[in-house]
C-alpha cells in the first residue's frame, strides 16, 4: 500500500544516554581497557599466587614439573615487550607503572629462578607461575582494538577468565602432582633408609672372625655399603620440611635413628672385622727356608677390613643431622651416638694391632697416622689397662715363657710360634701392627715385634725361661724407594725407638755414638745395675724387593 | 528539537534576564511552520550576502544552520543593512575569483594558493575602500591577525590524516571548528580528556599540503564559532589544509611528551567533494586521502532519517545532500580502489540537533541531555570510567543506527552503511552536533548584527571528538 508520506519511521526507541553505556557489573565499564587489563594483571597474579599458597601443602611443595625458567624467562621477556610496546601510548600512569612493575620484578623472578638449585624454593615456584599468569593476562594490550568494538568493555574480563581457566587448572593438577611427588621422594627415602639398615645388618651381621676363610664372600658383603648413599637424607632440609608437611617425618626420623645406630654398632670392635683375627699376618719369617713370606690372602682381606670401617664411618657421617628442618631428637641422638663411638675408637687406636683403623675412618670419627714413638707404646693386650708395649723392653725380657704364653691369648694380632732350629728350641711371639696402605684402601705392616725365647743346647724350653732377645722390622713405607730412602729411615727409627723405650724404661739411655745421636742403637742401664743393649740398625731386602729395617735388643 | 523537550538557552545567564525568552522564541516560531514571507526575506538575503559566491540554487539554503539549512520559518529576515554588512565582513572576492569559482576545473593549486581567501577572516583593508579594490584575504600569511608564525614545513612525517568528507553543506568545517574548540582546553576535551595533557593543542594550516606551515592563533580561529556567526561555505579558492596538534603524556613513567598530528583537508563540498573523480581532481584526493586511515563521511542525520515536519525544500535540499554524499562516496571509491589498504570509516551524522529528522528518540537520549548538561558530561568524561561508559552507549547508538539503515525505505540511505566499509570492518554511526542549529537561526534572527550581539554562552558540540579519538587509536592504539 502507497503512502503520501516518505519520511521515515524509527524502529528504534530505546537510545542510551550518552554515559548510561555498560552495565555497572561490567568491569569493562569501570575504566578503559590499559587500566583494566592492568588490574586484571594485578588480580590474576595475587589470585594464582593466593591459589598457590592457599595451604601449607601447596606453601611446601608447590613446585613446576620442569625448570622454572622456562616460564619465567619468557615472562620477563614478554612483559617488556609490552612495557616497551605501550611506552608511547597516551594515557595516565597506572597501566605505565603496572607494566614497568610487572616487567622489573618479572626479570628478577626470572634472575631467581636461573641461580643454582631453584627447585629448593618453593616460593619462587608460585611466584613464577603468579608472573607468568599476570603477564598473560596483560598481552591483550598488544591487541589493536577500536573505539567502537566490543572488546573494550570485555577484553580485560576476557583475559582474566581466560588466563584463570587456563592457569588456576593447570596449577591445581601441577600441585597435586607436586604433592605425589614429594610424598614418593620421602617414601623413597625411607626405602633407602630401610634398605640401608638391612645392608648394614647384614654387613655386622657378618661372622668376620671367618672371614679370612672366603674373603671373596666377606668383600661381597661389604660392597653393598659403598653403593649407599645417605647424604641427600640429611643434609636436605627441604626433604624433613617436606616429610613434616606430609605427617613422615616421624617414621623417617625413627627410620634414621635405627640406621646410626645399626652403624654405630658396626664399628665396635667386637663386631667389626679385625687384622688381628687373621690366622696369618701380612708377613712372616720361614725359618725353615729362611726367608720372608707375604700373606696372599691379607691383602684382599685387609681390603675389606679397611672398607667396612671406611663405608659404615662415611655412612654415619652422612647421617650427621643438618639444618633446623631435622627433628631435634634425631640430631640429639646423632650426637650421643657419636661420643660413644669415638671413646671406643680412641681406645681402639691405643691397640698396637689394630690402631690402624681409626686412621682410615673418615671425618671426625677418624685420627690422623700416629708416629712411631707412639705405635710403639701402643699396647699389645686386648685391654689397654694392662701396660705391655713393645718398646716397653725391661719389662719384656723380664717376662718369663710360661707368663708370656698366658699373656698371649689375651694379645690380639700377636702369635705364638715354637720349633726346633739346629740343638735350640724356640718359642716366639710375634706381634704385628699396621698402618693404612695408601689408595690401595688395606693395611701394610709397620712395625713386627717379637719376643724369642732359646733353650739351652740341646735342653728343652722352660717356663721359666727369660726371652734371648726382643726383634723390631720396620718396613720401610711404601713410595721410599732405594737403599739411601732406608737408611735415612733407619735413623728415624732408631730415635723414635730410643725416645719410646726411654719413657718406659726405668733408667738411663746412653747412645753407642759418640755423637749422641741413637742410630747406631743404645744402651739401658737400669738403676738396679740390669742393662739392656739395643744393636745397630741393619736394612735387609723385604718381600718384593722391599726393604726394611731389623733391630735387635738383648741382655747386656 | 522536538517539541516536547524544554531547552531553556543561557547567554550570560545572570547578567542577562531576558536570556531565555529567546529560547522561548526560537520553539515557539519553530511552532508556527513555515512563513512565506519570512522565506522570502530569508532568500533576498541570501542575495545580498554573497552576489558572487552563491549559484542560484544554493542561496536558498546556504545560510542556515550552521552546518546546513534550518527551516526558514525559525528566522526572521535580517534587516538587509545587517545582511549588508555581514556580506562584506564574511566574503570580499574580486570578480576575477568569481570566474575561477564559475569553471573550477580549469583551477590549479597555484592559482588557489595564490588568490584563496581566508575562512573566518576579517579583511585587513579598510571597510571603505572599494570593494573591488578591497585586498581579499588570500593567504594565512596574508592575515597577520589570524597568523603567530610561518616557519614550519606543513608535512610532517608520521602525521595521521583524518579525512573529513562530504558533500555540500554536510557540516564538514563546523565539524573541524567544533573539534577544535572542543580540544582547546584539555579537561574540557570530552572523551579526549583522559588523554590530552601536558600542553595545549596546536593549529596549523596551509595552502598546499608541502607548504609552509602557518601556526593558528586558536582563539581568532574559533572566535566565529563562539561567537555563534554562521561560517561560510567553503569553496574552492579557500580549501585549506590544517594539522591538529594534541599533545599527550608518554613514556614508561609518563614522563615524556608525544603529540597526535591530525591532518585534515579542509576542501570544497561543491567544488571537489561533489565533482565526479577525474583527472582533474585525482591528485588532490590522492594528496588529501590516500594515505588516510580515518576517513569520516558527514551526512546530515535528518538527510538519511527525515521527518514529518520536512517542507518541500527540505526535501529538495535533502536530495541534493544525499546526490553530493554519494558522488563523494563514489569518489573515495574509486581512490581507495588504487591503493586498497584498510581504512576505518566512521559516518558522522551531523546537525543531529535538528528537529527536521525523525529520530527523536536518539535525538532526546543522545543529544539532548548533551546539550543541556554539558558540564556534567564533561566533568564524567574526564575518568576512564566515564569514557568506558561514554563509548559503550556510542556503540549502541551505532548498532542502532545500523538497524536504522537497514529499516530505512529509501535504498540509497540503506546502503550507505555497506558503502563505507573500506577493509577495516563496518563504519562507525556517530550522530553529532557541531553547533545548535535552530540556537544559530534564533540568534542570527533576533540580532542579525553579530557585533551588536550581547555575549553569549558558546555553542556545546556534542560527540564531534570521538573522530579523533578513533585516529588516536589508529595511531597509537590509545584504549589499550
Amino acid at each position: 500500500m502507497h503512502s503520501f508520506d516518505s519520511s521515515h519511521r524509527q524502529t528504534q526507541t530505546q537510545w542510551p544516554d550518552p554515559l548510561a553505556g555498560g552495565e555497572l557489573w561490567n568491569p569493562g565499564s569501570w575504566a578503559l581497557p590499559a587500566t583494566t587489563l592492568s588490574v586484571a594483571s594485578l588480580v590474576a597474579f595475587v589470585g594464582v599466587l593466593a591459589f598457590t599458597l592457599r595451604s601449607e601443602l601447596m606453601r611446601t611443595l608447590f613446585v613446576l614439573p620442569f625448570h622454572p625458567a622456562f616460564f619465567s624467562v619468557p615472562a620477563a621477556a614478554l612483559a617488556w615487550f609490552i612495557a616497551l610496546t605501550c611506552r608511547n601510548r597516551p594515557g595516565r600512569h597506572f597501566p605505565r607503572y603496572w607494566v614497568l612493575i610487572l616487567a622489573v620484578g618479572a626479570s628478577a623472578v626470572a634472575a631467581a629462578s636461573l641461580l643454582p638449585e631453584p627447585g629448593r624454593q618453593p616460593w619462587l615456584h608460585n611466584l613464577v607461575l603468579a608472573t607468568a599468569a599476570a603477564v598473560l593476562t596483560l598481552t591483550p594490550r598488544l591487541v589493536r582494538v577500536a573505539p567502537d568494538s566490543r572488546l573494550v568493555q570485555s577484553i580485560a574480563t576476557l583475559s582474566l577468565v581466560g588466563v584463570l581457566v587456563l592457569v588456576l587448572p593447570s596449577a591445581f593438577v601441577i600441585g597435586r602432582g607436586a604433592v605425589e611427588r614429594q610424598r614418593h621422594r620421602v617414601e623413597t627415602h625411607l626405602r633407602a633408609l630401610c634398605d640401608g639398615t638391612a645392608e648394614v645388618r647384614q654387613a655386622t651381621g657378618y661372622d668376620w672372625s671367618r672371614m679370612a676363610e672366603n674373603p671373596p664372600a666377606a668383600a661381597a658383603v661389604v660392597e653393598p655399603l659403598s653403593q649407599m648413599q645417605l647424604d641427600q637424607v640429611t643434609a636436605d632440609p627441604t626433604l624433613w620440611r617436606i616429610a613434616a608437611t606430609l605427617g613422615l617425618a616421624e617414621e623417617l626420623a625413627a627410620t634414621a635413628e635405627e640406621l646410626m645406630e645399626s652403624l654405630a654398632g658396626g664399628l665396635s670392635p667386637d663386631r667389626a672385622p679385625q687384622l688381628s683375627a687373621l690366622p696369618e699376618p701380612a708377613v712372616w719369617w720361614d725359618h725353615e727356608r729362611k726367608r720372608w713370606v707375604a700373606s696372599a690372602a691379607f691383602p684382599a682381606l685387609s681390603r675389606t677390613t679397611g672398607e667396612y670401617h671406611r663405608q659404615l664411618g662415611r655412612l654415619f657421617q652422612e647421617l650427621a643431622p643438618d639444618g633446623a628442618a631435622v627433628p631435634a631428637g634425631l640430631a640429639r641422638r646423632h650426637r650421643e651416638l657419636q661420643e660413644e663411638l669415638r671413646s671406643a675408637l680412641e681406645q681402639q687406636a691405643s691397640s698396637f694391632s689394630d690402631g690402624w683403623i681409626v686412621e682410615s675412618l673418615p671425618g671426625e670419627l677418624g685420627s690422623p697416622p700416629p708416629p712411631l714413638v707412639e705405635v710403639l707404646q701402643a699396647s699389645l693386650l686386648e685391654d689397654p689397662s694392662e701396660s705391655l708395649a713393645p718398646a716397653d723392653l725391661g719389662q719384656l725380657m723380664r717376662m718369663t715363657l710360661g707368663r708370656t704364653q698366658v699373656l698371649a691369648r689375651r694379645a690380639p694380632g700377636c702369635k705364638e710360634r715354637t720349633y726346633e732350629e739346629g740343638s735350640y728350641e724356640y718359642s716366639r711371639l710375634d706381634c704385628y701392627a699396621y698402618r693404612p696402605a695408601g689408595e690401595d684402601g688395606g693395611a701394610d705392616l709397620r712395625v713386627e715385634m717379637r719376643l724369642v725365647y732359646r733353650s739351652r743346647p740341646a735342653r728343652e724350653l722352660g717356663s721359666w725361661e727369660k726371652p734371648a732377645e726382643v726383634f723390631f722390622l720396620f718396613p720401610v713405607p711404601a713410595g721410599e724407594e732405594g737403599i739411601g730412602a732406608a737408611e735415612r729411615y733407619a735413623q728415624q727409627v732408631m730415635s723414635e725407638l730410643a725416645a719410646a723405650v726411654g719413657r718406659l724404661w726405668n733408667g738411663g739411655v746412653r747412645p753407642a755414638d759418640r755423637g749422641g745421636t741413637h742410630h747406631l742403637g743404645f744402651r739401658l742401664v737400669a738403676d738396679d745395675g740390669e742393662g739392656l743393649r739395643v744393636y745397630r740398625p741393619r736394612v735387609v731386602t723385604f718381600v718384593d724387593e722391599r726393604y726394611a729395617v731389623e733391630v735387635r735388643a738383648e741382655r747386656s | 528539537m522536538d517539541e516536547d523537550t524544554k531547552v531553556t538557552y543561557q547567554w550570560d545567564s545572570e547578567e542577562e534576564p531576558d536570556a531565555p525568552q529567546i529560547g522561548a522564541d526560537a520553539e515557539e516560531t519553530t511552532d508556527e511552520g513555515d512563513d512565506p514571507a519570512a522565506r522570502a526575506a530569508e532568500t533576498a538575503d541570501e542575495e545580498i550576502e554573497a552576489p558572487e559566491l552563491k549559484s542560484p540554487e544554493n542561496e536558498a539554503t546556504a545560510h542556515r544552520s550552521g552546518d546546513a539549512p534550518r527551516p526558514s520559518s525559525a528566522a526572521p529576515a535580517p534587516p538587509p543593512e545587517a545582511a549588508a554588512a555581514r556580506s562584506e565582513r564574511i566574503f570580499h572576492l574580486p570578480p576575477v575569483l568569481s570566474a575561477v569559482e564559475d569553471e573550477p576545473e580549469e583551477e590549479t593549486p597555484e592559482a588557489v594558493s595564490a588568490s584563496a581567501p581566508i575562512p573566518f577572516a576579517r579583511p585587513a583593508a579598510p571597510q571603505s575602500a572599494p570593494r573591488s579594490a578591497e585586498a581579499p584575504v588570500t593567504s594565512p600569511a596574508a592575515a597577520p591577525h589570524l597568523i603567530d608564525e610561518h616557519d614550519v614545513p606543513f608535512e610532517l612525517a608520521g602525521a595521521q590524516k583524518l579525512g573529513i568528507v562530504g558533500g555540500k553543506m554536510a557540516g564538514k568545517s563546523y565539524l573541524f571548528q567544533a573539534m577544535v574548540y572542543r580540544t582547546t582546553a584539555g579537561v574540557k576535551s570530552g572523551a579526549l580528556t583522559y588523554y590530552l595533557e601536558g600542553g595545549g593543542i596546536r593549529l596549523f594550516s596551509a595552502l598546499q599540503h608541502q607548504g609552509r606551515a602557518d601556526t593558528l592563533n586558536l582563539v581568532r580561529f574559533t572566535r566565529r564559532y563562539e561567537r555563534w556567526e554562521r561560517l561560510p561555505q567553503t569553496i574552492l579558492i579557500n580549501q585549506l589544509w590544517y594539522r591538529l596538534q594534541l599533545p599527550y603524556r608518554t613514556g614508561l613513567l609518563g614522563t615524556g611528551r608525544g603529540a597526535l598530528e591530525v591532518e585534515y583537508f579542509d576542501g570544497s563540498g561543491e567544488g571537489f567533494f561533489e565533482v565526479g573523480f577525474s583527472r582533474e581532481n585525482q591528485e588532490q584526493w590522492r594528496v588529501g586521502y590516500s594515505d588516510a586511515r580515518v576517513m569520516v563521511f558527514c551526512l546530515p542525520l535528518w538527510a538519511a532519517f527525515p521527518g514529518r515536519s520536512m517542507t518541500e525544500e527540505d526535501w529538495r535540499r535533502r536530495d541534493e545532500l544525499l546526490e553530493g554524499f554519494e558522488q563523494v562516496v563514489q569518489n573515495y571509491t574509486s581512490l581507495w580502489e588504487k591503493f586498497g589498504h584498510p581504512v576505518r570509516t566512521i559516518l558522522a551524522l551531523t546537525m543531529a540537533d535538528d528537529p527536521r529528522g525523525a529520530l527523536t528518540a536518539l535525538r532526546e537520549s543522545w543529544i539532548t541531555p548533551y546539550l543541556d548538561q554539558d558540564h556534567r558530561y564533561l566533568r564524567r568524561l574526564r575518568k576512564g570510567s566515564g569514557i568506558a561508559r561514554y563509548l559503550a552507549s556510542a556503540r549502541r547508538v551505532s548498532e542502532a543506527l545500523r538497524a536504522e539503515f537497514e529499516s530505512a525505505r529509501d535504498p540509497h540511505v540503506a546502503g550507505i552503511p555497506q558503502k563505507l566499509s573500506f577493509r577495516a570492518g563496518a563504519p562507525w554511526l556517530i550522530p553529532v552536533s557541531a553547533v545548535e542549529g535552530r540556537m544559530l537561526d534564533s540568534i542570527e534572527s533576533r540580532y542579525p548584527d553579530p557585533d551588536a550581539r550581547p555575549r553569549l554562552d558558546p555553542p556545546v558540540p556534542a560527540h564531534v571528538e570521538l573522530p579523533l579519538l578513533v585516529a588516536l587509536c589508529e595511531r597509537e592504539n590509545a584504549l589499550m
